[in-house]
């Protein structure tokens, strides 16, 4: 294999090796070298260590996601493919060609007009009335705005009935559960810490999950 | 040199085996819990309100966990009282069943096994052994859900507190 | 309707006769593992969250022309990586010196690797890869090196890419590739060296404890 001239044969022989880029007698003879040569095979043990610590770490970084977030991204993916196929299958309209032919000079036309506006009113102010003039609306004074509702608690009807339960119980306690032991029937699932509550996703067969997307 | 270098890499792991293991083995003082389980269907339609029946797990569901929600809807809550190693099943209008057993636990945590069947019941869909302060929230995902008002998915919160 | 367990193959076809579900399992099965690669090479959750959104649109609009000549995954990553190196390109912050792929790891290509990771530290490879504390110094190494060299290693580490992909998604040479992973390596053992020997050591007396407690039932 041919590489840079900046890095000494036997190494990037070996590197080679280990990426799995030698075939047939290339391969053959730095695999004899490797099992004669204790050096080689440290070398390459701590190529595998690393390559082991970088897949692990990323894995960390990417286990810390809440699950929450890709769904959310799978929101816009299926939003975005869905517009697309829409774009497809709806020809455009007469005006929508229109408009489409017209975009290099939307800006300056815009710019036309909105220049033309501005004249007006500059030029129609010499007749404004008399500073004084009452407002056509006047303001609600802010006492009497209508109260906004709590954002935070819906009063409004729920749509099943709060169901009765006998004992009253406090508040949950923010805290992550410890799993000591876990099967998964089948399918299988995932376990999200968040330090205020532990969730575990379980999911049913395809089959049962055909609403799933009407989300 | 090498025993330090193990101790180093074994330390966090023995320490946390030791806070695990420890005050659920030596304190079996609880044998009756009582727990709430409520099922909520979370669905990617509303304005983000917690409704009031729902009000006091706000702090849960509000966490980023959920933030691809933005209704809650409360299908219902159940009281289940459990004794000591004998498993108490609940079942629910979704079809599914809810097996919870108090396996142990003092009066800062228990130790809880929990089963949950499929909707028809046919198989186990998850069965598992926790842990968890008195009165943590567990919640467990169990798939997609419809009613006549809602599509989305719907998840068992559980809450369960020890008495003697 | 596919079952969630099919592979990868059935569910590209099906995605392909317009199986929105069956892209939606591919989704669910590749997401994490394509938010690690480009979280690796981008070093933000919000950018590298965009890059997956972005690397499955792409995906989907190009999935009527996969053939299937190299693996769906292999496929996916290779659009991941040139996402990405195009976003570093977009985004290029004048760092031109440590663009020089044989900086950093002082040069003498000679000198003996082996020593270049305290193994004494590290343990045995399956004890380093469940510590935290070694994981984060992984993290924190591949922050320091340059956006080229996290990219190579990125690739192959984390994606597995060959050469020839590597090259490609690079717009250079395979000679040059190997040559940039080379001195990425040793950047990188270098780099995290520096860190592990900065891991605290117990005391001796208290070294033998935990493993006497850890091997209590």
């Amino acid at each position: 294999m041919k590489y840079d001239n900046d890095i000494p044969t036997q190494a990037g022989d070996l590197q080679a090796f280990f990426d799995g880029e030698l075939e047939g007698p290339d391969a053959e003879r730095m695999a004899r070298s490797v099992e004669a040569d204790a050096e080689l095979r440290a070398h390459l043990g701590q190529m595998t260590l690393m390559r082991d610590l970088v897949g692990r770490s990323m894995e960390m970084r990417a286990a810390e996601v809440p699950r929450a977030r890709f769904e959310q991204i799978w929101d816009e993916i299926d939003r975005t493919i869905s517009e697309d196929a829409r774009s497809v299958e709806a020809p455009a309209s007469f005006w929508q060609r229109v408009w489409s032919a017209i975009r290099p000079f939307r800006v300056p036309a815009f710019a036309a007009v909105a220049a033309a506006a501005v004249a007006v009113v500059v030029l129609r102010s010499g007749d404004a009335p008399p500073v004084n003039q009452e407002p056509e609306v006047a303001s609600v004074p802010r006492s009497a705005e209508p109260a906004p509702p709590d954002a935070k608690v819906a009063p409004g009807p729920a749509s099943i009935p709060a169901p009765a339960i006998a004992e009253s119980f406090p508040s949950p306690r923010a805290a992550d559960a410890e799993i000591h032991g876990i099967e998964f029937g089948g399918k299988q699932g995932r376990i999200s810490h968040t330090g205020v509550v532990t969730v575990l996703y379980v999911e049913e067969d395809a089959a049962t999950q055909k609403s799933e997307r009407s989300l | 040199m090498l025993a330090p270098v193990l101790a180093a890499i074994l330390a966090p792991m023995t320490a946390f085996a030791a806070v695990a293991v420890t005050p659920l083995a030596a304190e079996a003082a609880v044998t009756k819990a009582n727990c709430q389980v409520t099922t909520v269907l979370m669905s990617k339609d509303g304005d983000g309100t917690i409704p009031p029946e729902l009000e006091f797990m706000k702090p849960s569901l509000q966490n980023d966990e959920f933030a691809a929600y933005k209704g809650f809807h409360l299908i219902e809550r159940k009281a289940v009282k459990l004794a000591l190693a004998t498993k108490t099943d609940s079942s629910f209008t979704s079809g599914h069943r809810l097996g919870l057993t108090l396996m142990g636990g003092d009066e800062k945590r228990l130790k809880l096994h929990a089963d949950l069947s499929s909707r028809d019941g046919s198989k186990s869909l998850v069965s598992l052994e926790y842990s968890i302060e008195n009165d943590g929230l567990f919640m467990i995902g169990a798939g997609s859900y419809s009613n006549e008002a809602h599509s989305g998915k719907l998840f068992f919160a559980i809450q369960c507190g020890g008495a003697s | 309707m596919v079952p969630t367990d099919a592979d990868d193959h059935t569910l590209v076809e099906a995605a392909k006769s317009g199986d929105r579900r069956a892209f939606q399992l591919l989704f669910e099965r590749y997401e994490r593992k394509v938010y690690a690669v480009a979280y690796g090479f981008l070093r933000s959750q919000e950018d590298a969250l965009d890059v997956v959104q972005d690397a499955f649109i792409k995906v989907f609009r190009y999935l009527p022309n996969f053939e299937g000549q190299s693996s769906f995954y292999t496929w996916l990553y290779r659009i991941t990586a040139n996402l990405c190196i195009d976003y570093l390109r977009r985004n290029t912050r004048k760092k031109d010196v440590e663009f020089d792929d044989k900086l950093r790891h002082d040069g003498d290509p000679e000198s003996s690797p082996v020593d270049a990771l305290p193994a004494s530290v590290l343990g045995s490879p399956g004890e380093a890869v469940e510590n935290k504390e070694i994981l984060t110094a992984v993290e924190d190494s591949l922050k320091y090196l340059s956006d080229k060299h996290r990219a190579v290693i990125v690739m192959r580490e984390l994606q597995g890419l060959s050469y020839a992909d590597m090259a490609k998604a690079m717009n250079c040479s395979k000679g040059t590739i190997m040559s940039r992973l080379f001195h990425a390596r040793r950047n990188m053992q270098k780099l995290l060296r520096e860190r592990l020997e900065h891991l605290p050591e117990p005391s001796e007396d208290g070294a033998e404890e935990p493993q006497t407690e850890a091997a209590l039932p």
